[in-house]
């Protein structure tokens, strides 16, 4: 046995090109997936540990409407005796352009909430969080906070909430190594700081309620409800810190299932190096197997060797996958900050798990690709081993089975979309089952179409063309699964690009139509439905009287939590123009907006009706301060500003049910004669002073929303980029091999008299072949894929509709990828053809 | 076809070649001088790893010698440029070798094309050629059959007509009937005799068979790297 | 008197809402050191004897640092069930008021006091002592104190004027205690004329008074009974804003109800060698109010018995008090032994036993006795 896996090996150990193929495919392939991973986990690791350190010991949460509930409510329960609450005052400040959440706390309220305290060093900050009464302005941050803006205790710093600048002062600094390591991303001040910066006076945000041991049960719960008032509601903390990370479960699920692309990708590759790996040793296992090698021996000895390289791949992966991590965290953090909760990755946190999957996933595919050709090499009688069209003819006669597979796959996918209806996973096993159905399809569609090709390329460049092409053919167990990788990568560029294209459009046209507004008002800050954001009552009336303003509309954005977690509620005053920026999907509006006007409904984004399986006609609940009333859904329109999807009312609707004034933005329009610069000098001049606001042009604002929309896509970009290199790596491996396999095929076609630079351009007429037909097959796959994304995977995760649009560019684009990706795979065994004296294999059988 | 001011169709002189084995060179042809006519056959006799294939290979400048020079018609192989030397390969020299060496995935007709097409003949010529070759082996209904569908004669004959299509100067066989049985081997001296000796081409055969070698009018012995010339034919 | 005590005991009370267990004592903080004697400037002081003006007087005093209401007693309830009580007050401004310019609209949680309050019962016939401590911002809603009405409260505890008499209130858990209190005697005015010098410098002083005896009756829950209660209790009220230099370790003061109708209150402030600091002082309370001041060599203070806390620490427990110029000897005996508040800085506040003979007239009675200083 130890003689048998000898005498495999050392074959090998001879060849270390081919040997660093399989490793480098492996690796590349484990390398996406730990990276992904990690990336995802850190991300969802650092909001955790920022939610485990801003809930504490929380273990439920009294919440009320948009602008949170009424101080009162706090001091009368602990007037009443009930001591386990902390009131909390919380809202998004900038300091230095960087986003921090400002916690407003009570500091005698804090001690069995939440733990600040910095311990290792001894240092006590507990008596020094005394200074946030006592200093004015006085805020505690984690000594890395404080390193990265460089700023020590006693130093003053400007802390920006909606266009006004507080002074704040550093009264202490926390452990942030040891204890306080979600806080990165949070400034704590007390109470009274936070509601003045945050324009909450007599508000709180919510009371933070501690029901331990046996006081946590349902008559504790229930006698504590019952104390509430109408608009405030006692809520589960864990459930509502789950809610917030479930947002962005759609997002994560996403990058998970890319990675897993880039790995189905990488497989493919393993597959294609560890079985050539096998038949290129078809004479040697023939010998063995003559010898009386069992094929238990043989799989055995395959199987060990596989493994072994395996294991150095995805070491190697592994390690890559850990830098390319730290890569990724920070595009998944931002990409989180943009649309989901503010939190700063500062680290890759290395999973164990996530290595484990990357580990468990590179030698999982390894099985499968070495188990596949070992067990076939074991299967030829010892004398039929040593012919290599025995090979190619048993790879041919699989074909129709082959076939029957993938449409077996492709049926399934169907049938599960017809099932699933929403669920997310689901969806993407639909996409992986069409993906993995089509590329099987390859190696079928490449032998039928290779004769065609053949005689063309034979019009074109003689007889090296066809020999070219017939090649292709005539090793398709190698050359098919090389063509079927590309196939994939480039399908997913193609999905991609035409998911994002579409969206793309789609958000573009919605832009155009639901940006009505000649210039645009709003209180700067981060989050888009902040209550904290919002204009000064005052200034508002002195905006709208600006030369050159003929009228406004104005909307107020806030999140009310309703039972079914956090509602991004928008309350509109509508100009006259205001009305055709929204787009229905059904109804009339010539009855939907006079209901609207009057209060009798609300509009929800589609987003929000496919969430919450809300129709035309339904009804809604929300808790107003009057409690909960019943809101019927007018109308369904198109947005795709939230994936959370939003709910739209009346401005004099949602000041009745919720008596919140403020305003978050302005819709300026326009004089006939007014110019667009000089209104917008006249309206910034007017807030100076005041508030620093956003003033926009349309113009403006729809080019930093299609800003925002692209900066989510890279992190897509790069993944499938990454698949691409997995997939040249997978063309280069299989012409490498097959220049090899073909060496002496091409010492004749030397001795015949071919100059280096034919047999160099045989190769890669070849290769730039095997390019086409993946880029031609690509594009029906990715096509189909590109339907998928948009309108499985997108609306599942998203809530997003989307109208499929194609982008020929993309498409050609893509056509040109997976020839060039093929041709740059070819450069080196080309290079490598001439090399080659060819007196040697001439003689050779 | 060739222009030349001497009947000597290859001459070699002083030609050394070795190779690298285990660390240190191996020489396989050590000052090897011989001179061909045109129009000769000649066998090139020698044992398994005597340098046959190697000075058939110098000789064509698929392979470059030590130091030495051959002259093909006058042309010195070996100081031409590597381009140099396949054009001129692909024009003046046919290949005849023990297995064959078609092309697997050209049909025999291509197999026959291919080499024409090198050589820019016209398309008309070329079918012209070609079937007149394969019909001189006796396989022009064997046109389009792709080679491993034939025995191992007939995949021979397919390379003697690959080896003639063109006209060459010279035909160099390695151990051309070295995989064939006697019956068919015979068939093989026939061809050649018949498809060679009108043209005035010259054939170099190398061979460990002193039979084989019988066949030819002139026999070069290939010992230690030594050529040891035989005046006459082998008695 | 104990100003000085209470406001580190206050100080590092605070602190330990959130503070590390292993407090690194030199930590400083900038200008936040409020461990540290640092930051007296900017307070009021107790420098000049004032006229006390009630019910005015008995509210807070802004601008001083610390201000306390203190209320001690002894309680009998139904067959024979005795109990103790303390329900203190503390008011600290964290900061002295300053006049920075006020934004608009200003939160009402803005405030630079601190509040913190102690109860604790003892309960006799069980041997068993509970206590709770709480503390909150003085924002004048969730803990405050007023001058009209007169009203002190942290949360639902509270210490109130009610017509001419009192009212407080505390609870905790199983534990409730609600009394109405009646003054017998008028207020009683310690050192000069209610301004207790601490020491020679001036300044280093307290107002200081005492409803000294206050005829009390109410309910008080204990682990799920109720029992009506009455008895005697002891109020003091003190404020200032420097007391002592640092050269005591402690004190232990007692608050003596007798039974021929007098009362004593005298504390003895310990040196660090142990010895009696020349400061120390008391009050001599007759049936009808008259008061006498005691100094520091009047008394003679002797320990019987000691009582070491499970926690650590060693407190004298049982004393014998002579009072030679008068003809004075009691002995003072804990009711319970281990009436100790684990609060950080640990102390102990407990009722106690008198018995003695004064002028050879047998005497006997009850009070409180606190004890500072023995345990870290």
């Amino acid at each position: 046995m130890r003689t048998v896996f000898q005498a495999l090996a050392s074959y090998l150990l001879r060849r270390p090109g081919q040997l660093g193929f399989a490793v480098i495919g492996m690796a590349v392939g484990v390398a996406v997936i730990v990276a992904v991973d990690l990336a995802n986990e850190s991300a969802r690791r650092a909001f955790n540990a920022s939610l485990a350190a801003v809930t504490g010991m929380t273990t439920h949460q009294i919440v009320g409407g948009p602008t949170g509930l009424d101080e009162e409510l706090y001091i009368d329960l602990r007037l009443k005796g009930i001591r386990s609450i902390a009131p909390i005052v919380e809202g998004y400040v900038t300091v230095g352009g960087e986003v921090f959440q400002l916690l407003g706390i009570d500091i005698f309220a804090e001690g069995s909430f939440r733990d600040y305290r910095a311990t290792g060093n001894g240092l006590d900050v507990g008596g020094s969080a005394l200074g946030l009464l006592i200093e004015s302005g006085g805020v505690l941050m984690v000594d890395r906070t404080a390193r990265k803006l460089k700023l020590k205790p006693g130093d003053g710093f400007a802390v920006e909430v909606a266009g006004h600048a507080h002074h704040a002062v550093v009264v202490h600094l926390m452990d942030g190594e040891t204890t306080n390591r979600g806080l990165d991303r949070v400034l704590i001040a007390d109470i009274a700081v936070a509601q003045e910066w945050l324009g909450l006076v007599g508000r709180l945000s919510r009371i933070d309620v501690r029901l331990s041991g046996e006081l946590q049960d349902e008559t504790s719960v229930t006698a504590l409800a019952e104390l509430l008032p109408a608009d405030a509601r006692l809520v589960d903390a864990a459930g509502r810190n789950r809610a917030t990370l479930e947002m962005s479960a759609g997002f994560n699920t996403s990058l998970t299932a890319m990675s897993l692309l880039a790995l189905l990708v990488g497989i493919f590759l393993i597959y294609n190096s560890m079985s050539f790996m096998v038949l290129q040793r078809r004479p040697m296992i023939g010998v063995l197997r003559a010898l009386g090698v069992t094929r238990g021996q043989l799989i055995a000895a395959l199987l060990t060797e596989g493994l072994l390289v395996a294991a150095v791949g995805t070491f190697l992966g592994v390690l890559l996958g850990v830098l390319l991590g730290e890569q990724l965290v920070v595009l998944v953090s931002r990409s989180l900050n943009d649309h989901y909760f503010v939190v700063r990755v500062t680290e890759v946190s290395l999973s164990q798990f996530s290595i484990f999957k990357g580990i468990a996933a590179g030698l999982l595919a390894t099985l499968i690709a070495v188990s596949v050709p070992a067990m076939e090499a074991a299967s030829y009688a010892p004398r039929l081993s040593l012919a290599r069209s025995v090979v190619e003819e048993r790879a041919h006669s699989l074909l129709p089975w082959i076939a029957l597979t993938a449409a077996f796959m492709v049926l399934s996918a169907v049938v599960i979309l017809v099932i699933s209806k929403v669920s997310l996973v689901a969806g993407f096993v639909a996409l992986f089952l069409t993906i993995v159905g089509a590329a099987l399809l390859v190696p079928l569609i490449v032998k039928i179409a290779i004769p065609v090709l053949s005689m063309s390329a034979g019009i074109m460049a003689g007889l090296p063309g066809r020999l070219a092409v017939r090649g292709i053919s005539r090793s398709l167990s190698r050359t098919g699964v090389a063509i079927a990788a590309l196939t994939i990568a480039v399908a997913e560029i193609v999905g991609m690009s035409v998911m994002v294209g579409s969206f793309r459009d789609g958000v573009e046209d919605w832009l155009g139509n639901a940006l009505r507004s000649d210039i645009y008002v709003t209180a700067p800050g981060p989050g888009g439905s902040r209550v904290e954001r919002r204009i000064d009552p005052a200034l508002v009336k002195r905006l709208v009287r600006v030369q050159g303003v003929s009228h406004y509309s104005a909307s107020r954005r806030v999140w009310i939590e309703t039972v079914s977690g956090r509602t991004q509620l928008q309350a509109v005053r509508m100009a006259p123009e205001s009305y055709a920026g929204f787009e229905f999907l059904g109804g009339d509006p010539g009855t939907i907006w006079p209901a609207f006007d009057a209060g009798e409904g609300v509009l929800i984004s589609d987003p929000y009706a496919y969430r919450h399986g809300l129709s035309r006609g339904d009804s809604l609940t929300l808790p107003t301060i009057q409690g909960e009333r019943d809101f019927t859904v007018l109308a369904i329109y198109r947005d795709y500003d939230s994936g959370q999807g939003v709910v739209t009312l009346s401005r004099a609707a949602y000041i009745k049910h919720w008596q919140d004034q403020a305003i978050t933005s302005l819709g300026i329009y326009l004089e006939p004669d007014a110019d667009n610069g000089t209104v917008i000098d006249a309206l910034t001049r007017t807030a100076a002073g005041h508030q620093a606001l956003l003033v926009s042009s349309n113009q403006e604002i729809r080019e930093w929303s299609l800003r925002i929309f692209d900066r989510t896509f890279v992190i897509t970009d790069v993944l499938y980029w990454l698949a691409m290199i997995v997939a040249f790596v997978g063309v280069l491996g299989a012409v490498l091999a097959l220049s090899l396999e073909r060496g002496k095929e091409l010492a004749i076609l030397r001795a015949l008299g071919m100059t280096r630079l034919q047999v160099a351009s045989l190769v890669a007429i070849q290769c730039g072949t095997m390019g086409l037909l993946a880029g031609l097959l690509a594009l029906p796959v990715g096509m189909l894929s590109g339907w998928l994304l948009i309108h499985v995977i997108n609306r599942r995760a998203f809530g997003w509709q989307i109208d499929m649009t194609v982008p020929g560019d993309a498409l050609v684009a893509a056509l040109a990828i997976a020839i060039l990706t093929a041709l740059l795979a070819s450069l080196y065994p080309a290079w490598r053809v001439t090399r080659w004296a060819p007196a040697a294999t001439l003689r050779e059988e | 076809m060739i222009s030349t001011t001497s009947s000597v169709s290859i001459r070699i002189r002083n030609l050394s070649k070795s190779y690298l084995e285990g660390g240190k060179q191996h020489p396989v042809l050590r000052e090897v001088n011989a001179e061909i006519l045109r129009g000769e056959s000649v066998a090139l006799l020698g044992r398994s790893g005597s340098g046959k294939s190697t000075l058939l290979n110098l000789i064509s400048g698929i392979d470059m010698p030590d130091s030495g020079e051959v002259e093909i018609d006058g042309w010195s192989v070996t100081t031409m440029t590597e381009r140099d030397r396949t054009l001129f390969r692909r024009r003046h020299i046919g290949f005849i070798y023990q297995f064959f060496n078609l092309i697997p995935t050209l049909t025999v007709g291509e197999n026959l094309r291919l080499v024409l097409e090198l050589n820019k003949v016209e398309a008309e010529d070329t079918a012209a050629r070609c079937s007149a070759l394969l019909e001189a082996v006796g396989l022009n209904d064997r046109q389009s059959s792709y080679p491993d569908t034939l025995s191992g004669g007939e995949q021979q004959r397919v390379a003697i007509a690959r080896a003639l299509v063109h006209r060459p100067a010279v035909v160099l066989a390695d151990e051309p009937t070295g995989n064939l049985d006697e019956a068919t081997a015979n068939d093989f001296w026939q061809l050649l005799d018949t498809l060679v000796r009108p043209t005035g081409g010259t054939v170099l055969l190398a061979t460990h068979s002193v039979a084989a070698a019988r066949r030819c009018d002139r026999v070069l012995e290939l010992a230690n790297g030594k050529l040891i010339a035989y005046t006459d034919n082998l008695e | 008197m104990q100003a000085k005590y209470w406001q580190r005991i206050l100080a590092a009370a605070l602190a330990s809402l959130v503070i590390s267990a292993h407090a690194d004592p030199t930590m400083r903080s900038g200008r936040l050191d409020i461990l540290q004697d640092v930051e007296e400037q900017g307070y009021r002081r107790a420098e000049t004897v004032r006229p006390f003006r009630f019910p005015a007087d008995h509210g807070p005093h802004p601008g001083y640092r610390l201000e306390w209401w203190y209320v001690t007693g002894n309680l009998d309830g139904p067959a024979g069930r005795r109990f103790g009580f303390e329900l203190t007050f503390f008011r600290l401004a964290l900061a002295p008021e300053t006049s920075e310019a006020v934004r608009e609209p200003q939160s009402a949680w803005k405030t630079r006091l601190a509040f913190a309050a102690h109860f604790a019962i003892t309960d006799v016939a069980n041997d068993a002592f509970q206590f709770a401590h709480r503390y909150s911002r003085g924002d004048g809603r969730l803990a405050g104190a007023t001058g009209n009405p007169v009203r002190v409260w942290l949360e639902d505890w509270f210490l109130e004027r009610s017509g001419e008499g009192w009212r407080l209130h505390a609870k905790d858990g199983a534990l409730r205690l609600t009394l109405e209190l009646s003054a017998v005697k008028p207020p009683a005015f310690h050192g000069e004329r209610g301004l207790s010098r601490k020491s020679a410098e001036p300044g280093n002083a307290t107002y200081y008074y005492s409803l000294p005896r206050l005829e009390s009756s109410g309910a008080l829950e204990i682990e799920g009974r109720s029992y009506a209660v009455q008895g005697l209790a002891w109020l003091d009220h003190e404020w200032g804003t420097s007391a002592l230099a640092s050269d005591q370790q402690g004190w232990d003061w007692y608050a003596l109800h007798l039974s021929d109708g007098s009362d004593l209150m005298f504390y003895n402030l310990r040196k660090l060698d142990g010895s009696r600091h020349a400061f120390s002082a008391g009050t001599w309370i007759e049936p009808d109010g008259e008061t006498t001041t005691i100094g520091a060599g009047d008394l003679a203070i002797e320990t019987l018995d000691y009582w070491d806390s499970p926690l650590g620490g060693r407190y004298p427990s049982g004393w014998r008090l002579t009072w030679p110029a008068r003809d004075l000897e009691l002995t003072i005996q804990p009711v319970v032994k281990d009436q100790e508040l684990n609060t950080r800085p640990r102390y102990w506040e407990g009722a106690v036993d008198v018995a003695g003979q004064r002028r050879g007239v047998p005497l006997h009675g009850r009070g409180y006795v606190e004890l500072t200083g023995y345990a870290q």
